[in-house]
């Protein structure tokens, strides 16, 4: 358990939680939160056919943060001894000015739920037994075409243990898995060469990655890769778009995910500041942020405030129903925490932040959908998005998919970016399909100048139109 | 003097690689680093984050046995720091051998003699007051009584930040960097409920030379309130003015193919370019890492080399590949370097206000919005936002769209440069304007 993991590695106890604490409250602060955490990592890399780098990291540290009204004070400290924690606590309490002095209440452990069962933590797993993880992977992808020149894998496993103790009594553990596949692939065609790749990822322990899903990894790899060879750029203008069910989750991230976060809205910076129990999408559209999908990369048994994670309906059958929250934001809008408060290490202040975002299925048959389109493109599979908080502008970049001519799909296209605007988005949103997926890939977000792990789901879905980044 | 590093971890750098060294290593390399900032945001008048604190790192990298594995941590203490240590060079005997893996030969060590000017001995006087006082100066020029305000959001940071590099071959450099970054991000309300925004920001090493607060916050102003009544225009071929803050964007991946491990992975699409024209005459484009004060410089790289002045890019012709010394063995080519610098494109002689007057038909891009590039093809594809220019004037803004473009064909279209290389970045890059750029819209 990681409440004990920190009291027999480091020596903090009881004690040093309430002297932490009341010094953190000491300038008349309303809150003050401990939270401890000890990472570890490693990353193997094989290139030119040899497992031949690797990177370890171990990473320790205490943020403390006051918060007085909506204003939060933030200091961490690398050394959890007594005296240097002490100092990180007066710097935080520096926000607050004088005034009130609460008292921290007595502190109780409670046990959260657990969303990542794992069998053998990477811990156990020594690097004579991942290497051969890698040469599987590459054999695979390398035999699999011979249009492939070269091969790169990574594989990344991580294990962090966190500790969050408050004022108001709480006091919450948890110990999270993340592990990651990435394969990328150069292959020629005599005349052109391409790059692609694909990756797989989520909160899992030794045990996921088995022959077969290490094939799967490979095969997924080198044939996106060599799709590309017969892939073209599409028409640049505005057009009708199915996008595929998985990580096309991705539009939702960005059209919708961010604006969604209740300190944009609370700042009145975010689009949808005055949306709530408003209309923003067709009755068909519900939109969910769920912290409790099992070993997804999202997933968190309890968040980096100490709330317990939860399954948070952004939209039901069309209107906005919540944001996400964190504690402050939570206070301002007199509703519960949803458990969004999430941060990348000791090092930054927790902020609303998304977990595994999707939408739920509708009515439709993927086929059905692909066949009301004369003219328009199939979106699969995607690298990165983004989007403007206040202006709802959002671009997510299409790796390949296909154009669709006739309500058929033909031919293959790549690199295109897509824009749009995230409410009139989901106002086009005018059919969804009954194939629901959550993508594995290895998503991050960022925000402030924090990456954390999400994940992405999504239905098959057409928009009615949307500007296609294409050529002429 | 103004070093952050005390003699107890310098020491420990040294001692890092005599541990490693003991437990079997043949070489080790570490880089030790400590930075302290101070940060503070106001919004609507009132403190909104006071953070500070110190932090501390160190990579040691160890060659065993012609193999090679890295480490990072900031657990110091030498009781756990030295079994971290000697279980890297245990685990780094584990993997498959690479012979191109090792330090450089001490004789190609060296540091750049140069002033590059980077401490600025006021930043740690800089005081939480100052940094308030500045705070409350951005947000006074940021308010406006014209232009609707939802929200003026103001940040000020500071940074002393020192690291040292140590070879167990030799090699010894260390450099301390102070920064300064402060600016403002304004909210305005349009149409609808769109709530377009608009920032500036300034990073400097020296407080002296940058603009007053109330220039920055009253350009932020600016840049949110120009993008009021923004519209989507339909696609179509035109001439890109690309405003001189923006940039960067483009400039970074046209170089990120440069690269030693891009051309070695055969996923670059400057392989065999070397010589060749990739741009008009005025893609005239310099590496200077000794740039005194400069944002990106540096007195040695990644491998121990000292660092120096690259032409990259010589009227149009490429004539520089960044490859450090790992890829460059694998290539079995000469050693340039990985470290990139201050990236200069040479100003030309006329404003942005003249080059944008010059336009018949186009867009100035304002910034850039997402979109990526593929290395081996040059193909890449970015959101944009901007201005739209009829007949020489910014007639209204656009948002919303696309261009998509080809950088192998992109640079042979850059028609003019401005005089006005932007000061406070790596990136120093004047106003560019491109002919027949596809912009995709309504």
């Amino acid at each position: 358990m990681s409440e004990d993991f920190f009291a027999h590695a480091y020596g903090v106890d009881q004690q040093t939680y309430e002297t932490l604490l009341r010094e953190g409250l000491s300038r008349g602060g309303d809150y003050c939160e401990l939270f401890f955490q000890q990472s570890f990592s490693a990353t193997i890399g094989l290139e030119d056919g040899k497992v031949c780098s690797a990177h370890r990291s171990a990473d320790v540290g205490i943020g403390i943060r006051v918060v007085a009204g909506d204003c939060t004070g933030y200091a961490f400290s690398e050394e959890l001894e007594l005296a240097s924690m002490l100092d990180a606590a007066r710097i935080a309490a520096g926000i607050a000015d004088g005034g009130k002095t609460i008292e921290p209440q007595p502190i109780t452990h409670k046990r959260t739920a657990n969303y990542y069962p794992v069998e053998r933590w990477w811990s156990d797993v020594s690097l004579d037994e991942r290497l051969p993880l890698l040469e599987q992977v590459e054999r695979r992808a390398v035999a699999a075409d011979s249009r492939v020149l070269t091969v790169r894998a990574n594989l990344v496993d991580a294990e962090s243990h966190v500790l969050v103790v408050n004022s108001l009594g709480d006091m919450r553990s948890d110990h999270r898995p993340l592990t990651l596949l990435k394969v990328s692939c150069v292959a020629s065609d005599g005349v052109r060469r391409e790059e692609n790749g694909f990756n797989l990822s989520g909160r899992h322990g030794r045990e996921f990655w088995s022959e077969q899903t290490l094939h799967a990894v490979a095969d997924e790899a080198v044939a996106r890769t060599t799709l590309l060879f017969e892939a073209r750029r599409p028409e640049a203008g505005e057009m009708p778009v199915v996008m595929a069910a998985g990580s096309s989750g991705i539009l939702l991230h960005e059209a919708i995910g961010h604006g969604m976060e209740a300190d944009f809205n609370r700042k009145g910076i975010s689009i949808y500041a005055d949306a709530l129990g408003q209309s923003i999408a067709d009755r068909s559209v519900s939109i969910v942020d769920d912290g409790t999908v099992l070993a997804s990369r999202g997933a968190i048994n309890v968040d980096d405030e100490g709330c317990d994670s939860q399954r948070t309906v952004l939209v039901e059958n069309g209107v906005l129903r919540s944001y996400m929250h964190d504690r402050i934001s939570a206070l301002h809008y007199g509703v519960e925490p949803t458990g969004n408060g999430r941060r990348q290490s000791f090092r930054y202040a927790p902020l609303p932040r998304m977990r595994c975002t999707y939408m739920e299925s509708g009515p439709y048959s993927p086929e059905e959908i692909i066949k009301t389109i004369d003219r328009g493109i199939y979106a699969q599979t995607f690298t990165n998005g983004q989007v403007r908080i206040g202006a709802g502008d959002f671009t997510f970049y299409v790796k390949s998919g296909y154009l669709i001519e006739n309500g058929k799909l033909t031919a293959p296209i790549k690199d295109v970016n897509l824009i749009g605007n995230g409410p009139e988005v989901l106002k086009k949103v005018v059919m969804v399909g009954d194939d629901m997926k959550i993508d594995s890939g290895g998503w991050t977000c960022g925000k402030n100048g924090q990456s954390v792990p999400v994940s992405i789901g999504m239905p098959t879905v057409k928009v009615s139109a949307i500007t296609v980044g294409g050529v002429s | 003097m103004s070093s952050q590093l005390t003699p107890e971890l310098r020491t420990l750098a040294q001692r890092a690689i005599d541990w490693a060294l003991a437990a079997g290593a043949e070489q080790a390399a570490v880089v030790l680093s400590k930075g302290r900032y101070v940060e503070l945001g106001q919004r609507s008048g009132k403190l909104e984050t006071l953070e500070s604190s110190t932090g501390r790192s160190l990579r040691l990298a160890v060659f065993a046995a012609q193999r090679y594995l890295s480490v990072q941590t900031n657990i110091l203490q030498p009781a756990s720091l030295k079994p971290f240590v000697e279980d890297a060079v245990a685990a780094a005997k584990l993997l498959d051998p690479d012979p191109h893996r090792g330090l450089a030969e001490p004789q190609r060590y060296g540091v750049a003699d140069a002033d590059i000017d980077s401490v600025d001995p006021q930043c740690g006087a800089y005081s939480i007051d100052d940094h308030k006082q500045r705070l409350a100066a951005l947000e006074e020029a940021a308010a406006s009584t014209s232009i609707p305000v939802v929200s003026i959001s103001t940040r000020s940071l500071t940074n002393i930040y020192t690291s040292m590099r140590l070879h167990s071959n030799g090699f010894f450099g260390e450099t301390t960097r102070t920064l300064y970054e402060f600016g403002a991000s304004v909210t305005v309300r349009d149409s609808g409920a769109r709530r377009p925004d608009g920032s500036h920001f300034i990073s400097s090493r020296f407080l002296e030379g940058v603009p007053s607060a109330a220039e920055v916050g009253d350009l932020a102003l600016k840049r949110a309130g120009e993008q009021l009544g923004a519209s989507v225009v339909p696609s179509n071929k035109m001439t890109m003015v690309v405003r001189r803050r923006c940039a960067p964007h483009l400039l970074s991946s046209l170089l990120e193919p440069l690269s030693g491990f891009a051309l070695q992975q055969r996923s670059s699409c400057f392989e065999g370019k070397m010589g060749q024209p990739i741009g008009s005459e005025l893609l005239d484009l310099v590496d200077d890492p000794l740039l005194p004060r400069g944002l990106g410089s540096h007195l040695y790289d990644s491998d121990g080399f000292p660092a120096a002045r690259a032409q990259v890019f010589e009227q149009g012709i490429l004539r520089f590949f960044y490859i450090g010394l790992y890829y460059a063995r694998k290539l079995n080519v000469e050693p340039t370097t990985s470290s990139r610098g201050n990236i200069l494109l040479t100003p030309g002689t006329r404003s942005a206000g003249d080059l944008i007057a010059d336009v018949k038909d186009g867009i100035l891009v304002t910034s850039f919005l997402g979109g990526n590039s593929n290395g081996a093809t040059g193909d890449f594809s970015y959101g944009i936002r901007g201005q739209r220019i009829k007949n020489g004037e910014i007639v209204h803004p656009v948002t919303e769209m696309n261009i998509a473009d080809n950088h192998l064909s992109l640079w042979k279209r850059l028609v003019a440069v401005g005089n006005d290389p932007y000061p406070y970045s790596a990136w120093r890059i004047p106003t560019l304007v491109f002919e027949d750029v596809q912009f995709s819209g309504s």
